[in-house]
């Protein structure tokens, strides 16, 4: 399994995350053609605390970020 | 044929064998897939009279050609069975499932059929398929299995699992998904405790391909946009279903204890303040889903301060608990929420079952000596102490653990008349008073008294004929039976317009898509279509696609006349139909049960069924390209 990173360009609130997997699911849309949340390049662990990390094939376009809708994924330096 | 992952997986837990066979594009035009598909399977893999607790039943899973992608609410997966409750088809519906990661394996189906000689668990990685051994885990709840197999196989593995109910065969057990999400009604937690099989766990990674990915993209993105722009999203989000209490509660469709009074002091004893600052922590929400309406529940202080999980509909749950068998407070309704999910029970079933018990004990009709010296009363204590021994069918529990019909008819001495249902399932809402496509629906719900499939605009009050008119044209109604349809004092005829609702959302839960208004009212038949084929490449115009959903309902139909069924079971429960309920405003009287007959005619009539039983008959199976 690929190596995790932290992106410069996004801050992650766990907290805050629902488990609606759209980061995954247009990361994986996007960077392989298919839906397919388990080759995203952001992981999302629904075990209880819903952790949030990324792989390091993440290129930071940004996507995921635009795609979630409940405040757990924001542009570095515009999070509340 | 993309959108489907294309195969169907078969497993015989009886001589373990496993195999795959294609779904077959015939197929998938004819039934869509998820409830369409599964009705199929169905009655194909389950044959007529069999116990439904026995190897003979079959365990179907359904994922519907859009579940799995970024389409709003596309998360929507159906488990199918005859159920052990009803005897009827057994149907129930989930968000958080594997039911997703068993199509990103390469399945939109799953048929387990047969038992096993000891507890087993069902592995799908993608490719490889396993029947595990499972006895480790037979005897935990469904929160401790979900994690012993998270720690077994990994947290990427998503899991059904069922507890002490379901092996213990409670007829209504549920499946717990992923530890929050329920495969709630019906019973199909003890189809799978009859098969021996303790959990399903299920990871994929081929993922789905779409045909048309600009188009499909383009589409996504003006749903995302129009639940972005829903006036009322944050309310959904953060206090979710308890947004129907005000309106439910005061129409009458929603009543505490058993059925028998107003539940209109719901939102009093249970203020929405308390439940956004001591309760709810947050939302959860099923995959691919921008709504969210599911709630993450944090005990800030009290009693059981930092009892912490996931909840489906949390509204529901006080609405059961807090309604139907008067539970005391946030802190006791979620305690048994939480309780009632770790067993596995369906807490609607289970709080009607308790509410029956109450009431026949208060009347006098259970004694002292059928409850095993237990004083039954309205409230916290009883409903703890029945809870447990339901789950572990001790004592007096193994009665209640057969639900209300089962339970009746051995306590006798006219005990059936309290057991509010139809076709053997506790009822969703009220059927006093108004009618609206929603609480009708739930006598012709071919599982019984449930209104998850006839949802539409008629819930409020005072539409003008054109909005029943543009309504009734973005179903699928053919123009020559939109004027039958939209007639009468409020501009519809509620039978007649139940027909056409439920084909229309029979799609939508074949597409795998959700049903709550937030989302659902987003679609419509055109929008169906247009889905339909930049998912999956094949072309089928509005009318053929509303047509697989009248074929879906129609096999529902016959599989249910097959178990003998016929027009007494679509009537309204007795109780209904004899007394009235005081509410605020006054009193709703009971309904009639010549209005009842009426409306079923009519409901028939519109469905080309006959009319003396209700049954879809050869000439209209016929007619529908259904081969029986
Ligand atoms: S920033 Fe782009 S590449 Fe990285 S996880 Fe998000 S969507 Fe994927
Ligand atoms: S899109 Fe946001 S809320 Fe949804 S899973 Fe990803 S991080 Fe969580
Ligand atoms: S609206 Fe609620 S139940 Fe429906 S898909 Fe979204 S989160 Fe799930």
């Amino acid at each position: 399994m690929a190596e995790t990173m932290v992106p410069q360009s996004i801050v992650t609130d766990p907290e805050k995350c629902a488990g609606c997997l759209s980061c995954q699911l247009i990361c994986s849309y996007t960077h392989t053609g298919r839906f397919n949340p388990l080759c995203a390049y952001i992981r999302i662990n629904l075990r209880d605390d819903y952790r949030i990390e990324f792989t390091e094939e993440c290129t930071e376009c940004g996507l995921c970020v635009e795609y979630c809708t409940y405040g757990a994924l924001q542009p570095t330096g515009e999070e509340e | 044929m993309k959108g489907y992952a294309g195969n169907i997986l078969f497993v015989n837990l009886t001589d373990g064998s496993i195999k795959r066979e294609p779904l077959e594009e015939a197929v998938a035009r004819k039934f869509i897939g998820g409830t369409g598909v599964n009705a199929l399977l169905a009655y194909r893999h389950i044959k007529a009279g069999i116990d439904p607790l026995s190897p003979d039943n079959a365990l179907i899973m359904g994922a519907g050609p859009l579940v799995g992608t970024l389409i709003p609410g596309s998360a929507r997966v159906e488990v199918t069975a005859k159920s052990p409750l009803t005897g009827v088809i057994g149907i129930s519906n989930g968000g958080n499932t594997p039911g997703i990661m068993l199509k990103y394996a390469g399945y939109d189906h799953l048929v387990v059929t047969g038992k096993a000689d000891k507890p087993v668990y069902l592995k799908i990685d993608d490719d490889r398929v396993e029947i595990c051994d499972a006895d480790h885990l037979w005897g935990k709840d469904t929160f401790e299995t979900t994690d012993a197999l998270w720690d077994e196989l990994g947290d990427n593995f998503w899991i059904s699992a069922i507890g002490v109910a379901g092996e213990s065969l409670v007829r209504y057990a549920l499946i717990l998904n992923n530890k929050h999400s329920a495969f709630s009604r019906t019973g199909l937690g003890a189809v799978m405790g009859s098969k021996n099989l303790k959990a399903i766990a299920a990871r994929g990674t081929r993922g789905i391909e779409v045909a048309d990915g600009p188009g499909f993209m383009n589409l996504t993105k003006e749903l995302l946009d129009k639940v972005a722009a829903f006036p009322l999203l944050k309310e959904w989000r953060t206090v979710g279903f308890f947004m129907a209490f005000e309106p439910y509660t005061s129409m009458g469709y929603m009543l505490g204890k058993n059925n028998t009074e107003s539940a209109e002091d719901i939102m009093e004893r249970f203020p929405i303040k308390e439940y956004l600052s001591r309760v709810r922590k947050g939302s959860t929400s099923c995959p691919g889903c921008s709504l969210g309406c599911k709630g993450r529940v944090e005990m800030q202080d009290g009693k059981y301060e930092g009892l912490r999980f996931r909840l489906s509909t949390p509204a529901v749950a006080v609405g059961a608990f807090g309604g139907l068998v008067a539970v005391e407070g946030f802190d006791e309704v979620m305690k048994c929420a939480e309780l009632s999910n770790r067993y596995g029970m369906d807490l609607d079933s289970l709080t009607a079952t308790i509410g029956f018990a109450i009431e026949l004990y208060q009347k006098g009709i259970l004694t002292d000596e059928d409850t095993g010296g237990l004083e039954l009363d309205w409230g916290t204590e009883t409903v703890r102490t029945l809870l447990d021994r339901i789950a572990q069918r001790d004592g007096f529990g193994r009665l209640l653990g057969e639900g209300v019909v089962r339970a009746a008819e051995e306590i006798g001495k006219g005990a059936d008349y309290y057991a509010v249902h139809i076709k053997g399932m506790d009822l969703g809402l009220g059927l006093r008073g108004r009618l609206s496509t929603e609480n009708f629906g739930q006598a012709t719900n071919p599982r019984g008294a449930h209104l998850d499939r006839s949802p539409s605009i008629s819930f409020m009050p005072g539409r003008k004929k054109e909005s029943y008119v543009k309504y009734c044209r973005s179903i699928g109604v053919p123009e020559d039976r939109v004027e039958a349809v939209c007639t009468g004092p409020e501009n519809f005829n509620v039978a007649r317009l139940t027909r056409w609702v439920e084909d229309y959302n029979t799609i939508l839960f074949s597409l795998g898509l959700c049903h709550r208004t937030p989302i659902s009212q987003h679609y419509n038949l055109d929008l169906f279509a247009r889905l339909y084929s930049t998912a999956t490449g094949l072309e089928m115009n509005p009318e053929e696609i509303r047509q697989a959903g009248e074929r879906a309902w129609n096999l529902s139909r016959a599989f249910n006349m097959r178990e003998g069924k016929t027009k007494t079971d679509d009537f309204f429960p007795e109780r209904l139909m004899k007394e009235s309920v005081t509410l605020r405003k006054g009193e709703i009287p009971a309904a009639d049960p010549e209005m009842v007959e009426q409306l079923l005619n009519e409901y028939y009539e519109e469905r080309g069924w006959e009319a003396d039983t209700g049954n879809p008959g050869p000439q209209k199976l016929n007619e529908l390209g259904i081969d029986t």
